[in-house]
């Protein structure tokens, strides 16, 4: 059964007034009672013990308990022992009707090679660290705090926490331990609570000392109280310390000085204050014999340990935020046409560079129900998650106009719609335009700059008089106007990323010279032209950092005798003898 | 971004501006600026010192803007740069609320 390699079963012996005792299993059945007379393997020198008290045997189903006679009754975990009974690993026997006489089950444990450490942590040898002088101890919690540190990403806080606090109640042998937190106002609340052996207790049932609590943070070190029924002057903690007996409290409040790894450092005045470690006991003086370094590096350890805590915290939020925003980009971009099909009447070709993860730009080219095609630019205000939300919206609400519908009257729905939930905050300019197989554009504007009409290499803007945006002005209308392209005629739609675009001196590109760069690659491919502008704003810019998306689209018009014969047909079919 | 606030004659309140009103310089006044129109009843807002206007600041300008005629007051804007005048003109903000370039005529519309 015990593997030979490891640790055989064994018994914590845990009596009050007396110091922790770890006794293997050997024989079985194994004997513990008072005195040795009756043949017991574990002989305990107290009174409060019975001559025979219990048996351990062995049994199919593994190590069981049986109650000898031991005055006041055996427990296992609370429960009286009437008949005998199977032991699991950190059973909690008691020996009569109240506390003073404990003992743990340890049952065999498999050898814990070196390279497990997070099996030694989750199952710390807490007899181990009783044994021996303090020095050993002290290497002892050094090193296994360590690897708990080391350990951060995987195991979850909380757990930390209590593997820390079980080491702490272990090494000072208090009855209880607490990690404390200041919450939103500053005040300390309990966060984890520990008894004896590993004992989960409720954080929300905890009263510690607030006196000693504040002495403690104010002088910058761990105090060490005698007796507690002389500190508290507050009548509620009063009441509950003398109401659970106790005596003695030390706290050891924890600042930050990751780097330092001084513990004397703790005390130099500086640092944020992380929380505080709170052990008290039922016995008055429980901690008088205690090494002073052993708390420091207790409070070392604990504020190393938070501190990373926090710190982790913090790198998991900013690595979930990273994954949303990357979530909406991908939306985002998987919203935007790809490949920008042609149309037979229409060539068309766009590039959208956002300036952050998402960004408030979009455009679509899509065919309408009676033939012609919408062409649409859309810029959102601000910028990030909200923006590319109404981005979202926008380009949904929009995209309804395949089926037929007034885009004035869509456009004044939207408007209101929006006007109505200010607290979006957001609000959009828009460039919508139909352009029909014989190039009579029809178009709505919503505070959005004016296109550029490239024709026979001379630039002209469609509108000068401005146009109220989407979402801004709550009795804001919206009106349609119409041009008539030639064959040949290119529009160049753009955001204002494009003439805001700044260079290192905080110069604005202007719509001068995008005017100029565009007249200058007149008669170019519609992608030759695209790469031109891009190339123009890029030297201007020469690699400043731009605050703003910088969206492009450009589209030409071209007149295909086919192109208006089918019109009539319904959507625009493109001819195979165009491809 | 700079606010401060004055009141005139006439229960008329003027804003003083002064900085860019970018995403930064609007998230600066948002709050100053509801709170003021949820009190003035006649409101200028000085634009002399304001260098740039975005479209976040633009939105900052015209959410309080639109609360105070609501409630039957009225606004003026006094005194844009070219810069920010051409902002507000793409949005037709001059339709709904009149800009001024001289303070008497801005304060006699809203009197």
């Amino acid at each position: 059964m015990p593997d030979s390699s490891g640790s055989p079963a064994h018994i914590e012996v845990v009596f009050s007034q007396r110091p922790r005792q770890v006794v293997t299993i050997g024989e079985l059945p194994f004997l513990v009672g008072r005195g040795s007379e009756n043949g017991n393997h574990l002989a305990l020198d107290d009174l409060r013990v019975s001559r025979r008290c219990v048996a351990i045997s062995a049994s199919p189903e593994g190590l069981r308990i049986a109650d000898l006679g031991q005055a006041g009754g055996v427990f296992v975990n609370r429960s009286p022992v009437t008949e005998p009974c199977i032991l699991r690993d950190g059973d909690l026997i008691r020996l009569g009707g109240d506390d003073e006489c404990q003992l743990v089950f340890r049952s065999a444990a498999p050898a814990n090679s070196h390279q497990d450490r997070r099996t030694t942590l989750g199952d710390p040898p807490l007899g181990d660290l009783v044994q021996g002088d303090s020095r050993h101890e002290l290497n002892r919690l050094s090193l296994l705090l360590e690897a708990t540190s080391l350990l951060h990403s995987q195991l979850p806080l909380d757990s930390i926490f209590a593997t820390m606090l079980d080491h702490a109640v272990a090494i000072t042998r208090a009855d209880r331990g607490m990690l404390l937190e200041p919450d939103a106002s500053g005040n300390l609340q309990v966060r984890v609570a520990r008894g004896r052996e590993r004992k989960e207790l409720s954080p929300a049932a905890m009263n510690p000392s607030r006196t000693v609590l504040r002495q403690a943070v104010e002088q910058r070190s761990a105090v060490v109280n005698e007796d507690l029924r002389l500190a508290d002057t507050d009548i509620q903690t009063a009441h509950s310390v003398i109401l659970q007996f106790l005596r003695s409290a030390v706290v050891i409040p924890l600042f930050n000085m990751p780097h330092s790894g001084e513990a004397s450092a703790r005390n130099s005045g500086q640092g944020e204050l992380l929380g505080a470690l709170y052990l008290d006991s039922r016995q008055a003086f429980a901690f008088s014999t205690l090494d002073r370094q052993i708390l420091d590096v207790l409070g070392a350890q604990a504020a190393n340990i938070l501190d990373n805590a926090r710190l982790m915290l913090r790198e998991r939020e900013r690595q979930r935020l990273e994954q949303e925003l990357s979530i909406a980009r991908q939306i985002q971009q998987a919203l935007v046409p790809q490949g920008l099909q042609d149309f037979p009447h229409l060539a068309i070709t766009g590039m959208h560079r956002p300036c952050h993860e998402v960004g408030g730009d979009y455009f679509d080219v899509f065919p309408l129900h009676d033939g012609r095609t919408a062409i649409l630019i859309a810029d959102v205000s601000g910028k990030g998650l909200g923006a590319a939300l109404l981005t979202t919206m926008l380009q949904g609400a929009l995209s309804g106009l395949t089926f037929g519908s007034d885009p004035v009257q869509v456009f004044e729905h939207l408007n209101r719609f929006l006007c109505e939930r200010s607290v979006v905050g957001r609000y959009a300019t828009m460039f919508f335009g139909m352009l029909a197989p014989d190039g009579l554009l029809e178009f709505v504007r919503a505070g959005h700059p004016s296109p550029l009409l490239l024709r026979r290499g001379q630039v002209s803007e469609l509108y000068q008089e401005g146009s109220f945006p989407i979402g801004l002005v709550d009795v804001a209308s919206f009106e349609a106007c119409r041009i008539q392209l030639e064959p040949g005629d290119t529009l160049l739609l753009f955001t204002d990323g494009v003439t805001e675009a700044e260079n290192k001196n905080r110069n604005l590109f202007e719509i001068e010279r995008l005017i100029k760069a565009l007249s200058h690659h007149a008669g170019c491919s519609l992608d030759a032209l695209q790469s031109g502008l891009l190339a123009a704003v890029e030297q201007f810019t020469e690699g400043a950092i731009q605050s703003d998306d910088l969206t492009l689209l450009l589209a030409q018009y071209r007149k295909p005798a086919e192109a208006i014969a089918t019109a009539d047909t319904g959507i625009a079919v493109q001819p195979a003898s165009l491809l | 971004m700079i606010m401060s606030s004055e009141s005139l004659e006439g229960d008329i309140t003027r804003v003083l501006l002064d900085g860019r009103l970018d995403i930064e310089g609007a998230a600066e006044i948002d709050l100053r600026m509801n709170v003021l129109a949820g009190s003035a009843k006649f409101l200028l807002v000085d634009l002399r010192n304001v260098s740039f206007l975005g479209s976040m600041g633009l939105r900052s300008l015209m959410v309080p803007a639109q609360a105070v005629r609501r409630r039957g007051g009225k606004v003026a804007l006094f005194g844009p740069v070219p810069m920010v005048e051409q902002v507000l003109k793409a949005s037709n903000i001059d339709k709904v609320i009149p800009i001024f370039h001289e303070l008497d005529p801005a304060l006699a519309v809203l009197r």
